[in-house]
C-alpha cells in the first residue's frame, strides 16, 4: 500500500502546471527581494562597509569581493531570479542563482537566516527540475521541448522539502522555554501593547502560551493539513494567517510572502491549471514524453534529505542547552525561538600582562558586534582577528580574553564564557566547547 | 469551517493550559501607557535640560559680555564659573543624542574632548576660518573654551581675535541648541509621544539605543580611555574631559545622575516604571532597583574619588579602576537585561528577519 503510495508520488506523470506557477513565484518573489536589500542600503551596510567578515566553520576559504564584485554578485543574483521567473536560459539562471545567493550568504556568518538558508536549498533543487518547459521564455524559443507532463517527484520534492522546514520548525519548538514559559513571546507580545484592538491582549501572558502552543501545533501539523485535500483550503488559509501575523508583529522581512508562495505548490494540476488560464496561460496539448526518474537520482534525494534530517540533530553531541551554547544551533529551523542580548569586552595582553579593552566599534559595524556578543564561534573569530591585528601594532605575544554577559529569554544576564580562556589560542571544530558557562541563573 | 475550528481550539487549548498553571490571567503591562510614558520624558525630561543649558549658554554670553567690557580679575571669575555652569548643565542633555540632536550632531558640536590645543591655539590666531571643517572638530565647543578659559594666558582675553573665538563657539553652540529645541518642538515631539513600537526606529528603540550610546562614551572617553584602557595600561589623564578647569568629577557625577534622570523620567514615568510593569527581576530583585542600585553605586564611587580626577589617575589609580569597574557591572544591565525584557533591539540597523 504504501509502496504503491510512494510509487505513484515519484514516478506517476502530472501536470506541469504547479512547477511553473512555484518558478514564477519563487523568481519573482526573490527579485523582489534582493531589490529591496538594494534599496535599504543593505549591500553597502552589511557587505562592503564592514572591515572584517565572520565566516561559517569550514568556510574560511570563503573571498571577501570588492564593493564593485558585491554589487555584480547582487546584479546577477536579481538577473538569475528573473530568469527562474519567466524560465528564460533556466539551467544557466539556476545555477547562477543557487551559486550566487549561496555564495552571499557564506561572506558573512553575521547574517545567517534560516529562510536563506532555506533559499539555498529550493535553488539547489530547481536546478534539477524541469520547471521552465512549459510556460517559459526557453520554450517560447525552442531552446527547450515543451512537456505537459512531468514525474510526479519533481513536485513532491518541494513539497518534501518545505513539509520538512516546517516540521523541523515544530519540532524546535517543543523545548521547556517555548511550550512551558511561552518565551521568547512572552517577552516579544507585550511590546506590541500599543497596536490598535489587539495590543491589550497582546499583554496577557495567556496570549503568549496561546501563540507558543499554537505555533508550535501549526509547524508540526501543517505538512499534513496541506497534503490532505479535504483540509488544503482551511490549511492554507492558516498558512496565510499565520504568516502575515509574523510579518506584521515581527521584523521578518520577505520570509513570510517566500513561504506563503511557495507552499502553493501543495495545491492539485487542475487549480495551478485553472489559475494559470485565469492569466491568459493555456494548457496546451504536448505529446509527453515519459520521463522516468533515474535510480542513482533517487538516491542521491534520498542523501540529501537525509542530511537535512539529521543535521539539525548534532546539537546533540553537545551538553547544555543549545538555544544557550548555539553549539549547532545553525541549519536546524530554529526559527523565533531565543531572545539573546549579549555585552562582550574583549582584553588583549602582552606577555608582560599589560591588558587593554578592545572598542568593538573599532572593527566591527553594530549588527556584527550584536551576533558576535552571544555566538561563541564568531568570538574565535574574532579573537584571531585581533591577535593579529595588535601583534602587528608591537603586542607581543598577544592573548585575547573576552567578558561577555548574556541575557536568555528573560533570564538576568550572566557570564557566558570562561574569562580566563585565550581565545586566540583556540581553533573551532565540532569538538564541544567546553569554554562556555553553563546557564546557572534561572529567571526570578 | 471544520479546520478553522481546529485552530480556535488550539487556542482555547493553550488558554486552559494557562489556566491550569493557576496563574491568574491578569496583563503583564498593568496597562503601562508607554505614549505617557514619552510625554513624561519629553516635558519634564529631556526639553528642560535644552532649556536649562540655553539658559546657561545665555548666563555664559552675558558674563563675556561684561568681561569685554571691562576685563578684570572678578569678571574673569564670573566669566568662569558662567562657563563651569554651562558645562555642568550640557551634562544633562549629554543622553538624548537621537532624533533632532543626532541629526545636527549635538554632542560632537558641544562637547567633542579631548581639545585638540594645537589647534585651538592657531585658531585664536587666525583672522577668518570655519569652526565647522572636520580639521576644527576637536578644536571648538566647551573642551576648546575650557582651554581659552583656563590654560591660555589671561592676558590674552583682551585680544580681539581670542575673543572672536570665544564669540564664534558661544554663537556655534547656541545655534546648534535652538535648531535641536525648535526641531523637537515644531515636530519631533509629537512623533516621540506616538511611535509607541519596539522596533528599529522606534522612539523606544532611539531612547534605549541613545542612553547606552552616551553611557558608553562616558565609560570609555571619560574614564577608560584616561586610564589607559585602550593603551595597554598606559595611563593618558591628560585626555580627561574639561582637564583645564579641573572639573572632571563634577561633571562625571552630573553626568550619571542625568543618565539616571533619563532612566528613571525623573519623577514621572519613566523606563524604570515600564520594567515594573513588565515583572522584570533580577536575581531577587527587580531589574529597575538593580539598575538604580548599579547608577548610586558608581556615583558613590566616583565621589569617592580624592581630587582631582587627573591627579587620581596618576596618584590613586585604584579609586577610578574602582569606578570603571563599577560602570562595566552597570552597562551589562543597561545592555542586556534591559532591551531584552522591554522587547527592544539594540542595533542601529534595521535587518531581515529570523
Amino acid at each position: 500500500m504504501i509502496k504503491r503510495w510512494l510509487h505513484k508520488q515519484v514516478h506517476a506523470q502530472v501536470s506541469i502546471a504547479p512547477l511553473v506557477t512555484f518558478r514564477f513565484l519563487f523568481g519573482l518573489i526573490m527579485f523582489i527581494s534582493i531589490t529591496r536589500f538594494y534599496l535599504k542600503g543593505w549591500i553597502e551596510a552589511q557587505y562592503i562597509n564592514p572591515d572584517l567578515h565572520f565566516k561559517y566553520f569550514g568556510f574560511y576559504w570563503i573571498p571577501d569581493l570588492s564593493s564593485m564584485g558585491y554589487y555584480v554578485m547582487f546584479g546577477l543574483i536579481a538577473l538569475s531570479s528573473l530568469g527562474i521567473a519567466f524560465g528564460a536560459l533556466y539551467r544557466i539562471s539556476t545555477v547562477v542563482f543557487f551559486l550566487a545567493f549561496t555564495y552571499m550568504e557564506l561572506v558573512d556568518a553575521t547574517y545567517y537566516l534560516n529562510h536563506y538558508y532555506f533559499v539555498s536549498l529550493v535553488g539547489l533543487i530547481l536546478i534539477f527540475l524541469p520547471a521552465h518547459r512549459q510556460h517559459s521564455i526557453d520554450a517560447l524559443s525552442g531552446l527547450t521541448k515543451r512537456v505537459s507532463k512531468v514525474s510526479a517527484a519533481t513536485i513532491s520534492l518541494l513539497k518534501f522539502q518545505l513539509g520538512l522546514v516546517y516540521f523541523l520548525a515544530g519540532v524546535a519548538k517543543l523545548n521547556a522555554d517555548w511550550l512551558l514559559e511561552a518565551m521568547p513571546l512572552a517577552i516579544w507580545l507585550p511590546a506590541q501593547a500599543h497596536l490598535p484592538i489587539i495590543g491589550e491582549l497582546m499583554t496577557f501572558k495567556a496570549t503568549a502560551f496561546a501563540f507558543s502552543w499554537a505555533g508550535a501545533a501549526y509547524d508540526l501539523a501543517i505538512p499534513f493539513v496541506l497534503l490532505s485535500a479535504r483540509l488544503r483550503w482551511g490549511g492554507y488559509a492558516a498558512v496565510i494567517a499565520f504568516h502575515l501575523m509574523t510579518w506584521s508583529f515581527f521584523q521578518i522581512g520577505m520570509f513570510p510572502f517566500i513561504m506563503i508562495g511557495a507552499t502553493l505548490i501543495f495545491f492539485s494540476s487542475d487549480f495551478h491549471l485553472k489559475m494559470q488560464s485565469h492569466f491568459g496561460l493555456k494548457q496546451g496539448a504536448f505529446n509527453a514524453v515519459e520521463n522516468r526518474i533515474p535510480v542513482f537520482a533517487l538516491n542521491i534525494l534520498t542523501v540529501f534529505f537525509a542530511f537535512q534530517v539529521l543535521f539539525p540533530f548534532r546539537y546533540l553531541m553537545y551538553s547544555g542547552n543549545p538555544y544557550w551554547t548555539e553549539q549547532g544551533f545553525r541549519f536546524g529551523w530554529r526559527v523565533m525561538l531565543i531572545e539573546k542580548a549579549g555585552y562582550a569586552q574583549f582584553k588583549v595582553s602582552d606577555e608582560g600582562g599589560n591588558e587593554l579593552w578592545v572598542d568593538n566599534s573599532d572593527f566591527l559595524t553594530a549588527v556584527q558586534e550584536k551576533m558576535l556578543s552571544t555566538q561563541p564561534d564568531l568570538m574565535l573569530q574574532y579573537a584571531d582577528h585581533l591577535k593579529t591585528h595588535y601583534e602587528a601594532q608591537g603586542v607581543s605575544n598577544a592573548t585575547v580574553k573576552a567578558d561577555v554577559h548574556v541575557t536568555f529569554n528573560g533570564r538576568p544576564s550572566q557570564p557566558f564564557i570562561d574569562p580566563t580562556v585565550d581565545l586566540a589560542e583556540l581553533d573551532d571544530n565540532w569538538g564541544e566547547k567546553a569554554w562556555i558557562l553553563p546557564l546557572a541563573l534561572e529567571r526570578g | 469551517m471544520r479546520q478553522g475550528l481546529f485552530i480556535v481550539g488550539l487556542v482555547v487549548w493553550g488558554y486552559s493550559l494557562q489556566s491550569c498553571k493557576g496563574d491568574d490571567p491578569k496583563p503583564q503591562e498593568e496597562d503601562f501607557d508607554r505614549s505617557a510614558m514619552f510625554q513624561n520624558l519629553a516635558s519634564n525630561v529631556i526639553l528642560p535640560a535644552y532649556n536649562s543649558f540655553a539658559e546657561k549658554l545665555t548666563s555664559f554670553q552675558l558674563a563675556f559680555d561684561a568681561y569685554k567690557g571691562e576685563a578684570s580679575a572678578s569678571n574673569l571669575e564670573v566669566l568662569r564659573s558662567a562657563f563651569d555652569q554651562a558645562y555642568l548643565s550640557w551634562q544633562q542633555c549629554a543622553p538624548y543624542e537621537f532624533g533632532p540632536a543626532a541629526n545636527v550632531g549635538l554632542r560632537l558640536t558641544i562637547n567633542t574632548f579631548p581639545a585638540d590645543t594645537d589647534r585651538v591655539h592657531t585658531l585664536v590666531g587666525m583672522e577668518d576660518y570655519d569652526l565647522a571643517l572636520s580639521t576644527n572638530s576637536a578644536a571648538k565647543g566647551l573642551p576648546a573654551l575650557d582651554f581659552v578659559l583656563y590654560q591660555l594666558n589671561p592676558d590674552r582675553l583682551g585680544d580681539a581675535l581670542v575673543q572672536e573665538f570665544i564669540q564664534r563657539n558661544l554663537t556655534l553652540m547656541s545655534l546648534a541648541l535652538t535648531s535641536v529645541e525648535a526641531d523637537w518642538k515644531d515636530a519631533y515631539q509629537d512623533e516621540f509621544q506616538t511611535n509607541l513600537g519596539s522596533d528599529v526606529g522606534s522612539s523606544l528603540g532611539s531612547f534605549v539605543n541613545a542612553i547606552n550610546q552616551d553611557f558608553e562614551v562616558l565609560k570609555n572617553a571619560n574614564v577608560g580611555i584616561p586610564l589607559g584602557k585602550k593603551t595597554l595600561g598606559v595611563i593618558q589623564p591628560e585626555k580627561v574631559e574639561a582637564l583645564f578647569s579641573a572639573q572632571s568629577i563634577p561633571l562625571l557625577i552630573q553626568h550619571l545622575e542625568s543618565l539616571k534622570a533619563a532612566f528613571n523620567g525623573n519623577t514621572g514615568l519613566g523606563l524604570d516604571d515600564h520594567l515594573d510593569a513588565l515583572d522584570a527581576t533580577y536575581g531577587t530583585q527587580s531589574l529597575s532597583d538593580a539598575i538604580q542600585m548599579g547608577f548610586d553605586v558608581a556615583i558613590a564611587s566616583a565621589e569617592a574619588i580624592d581630587g582631582k580626577l587627573f591627579d587620581a589617575i596618576e596618584q590613586t589609580p585604584s579609586q577610578v579602576e574602582d569606578l570603571h569597574t563599577k560602570l562595566q557591572s552597570l552597562v551589562v544591565l543597561l545592555k542586556t537585561d534591559m532591551p531584552s525584557q522591554l522587547g527592544v533591539q539594540i542595533t542601529y540597523q534595521d535587518n531581515d528577519g529570523d
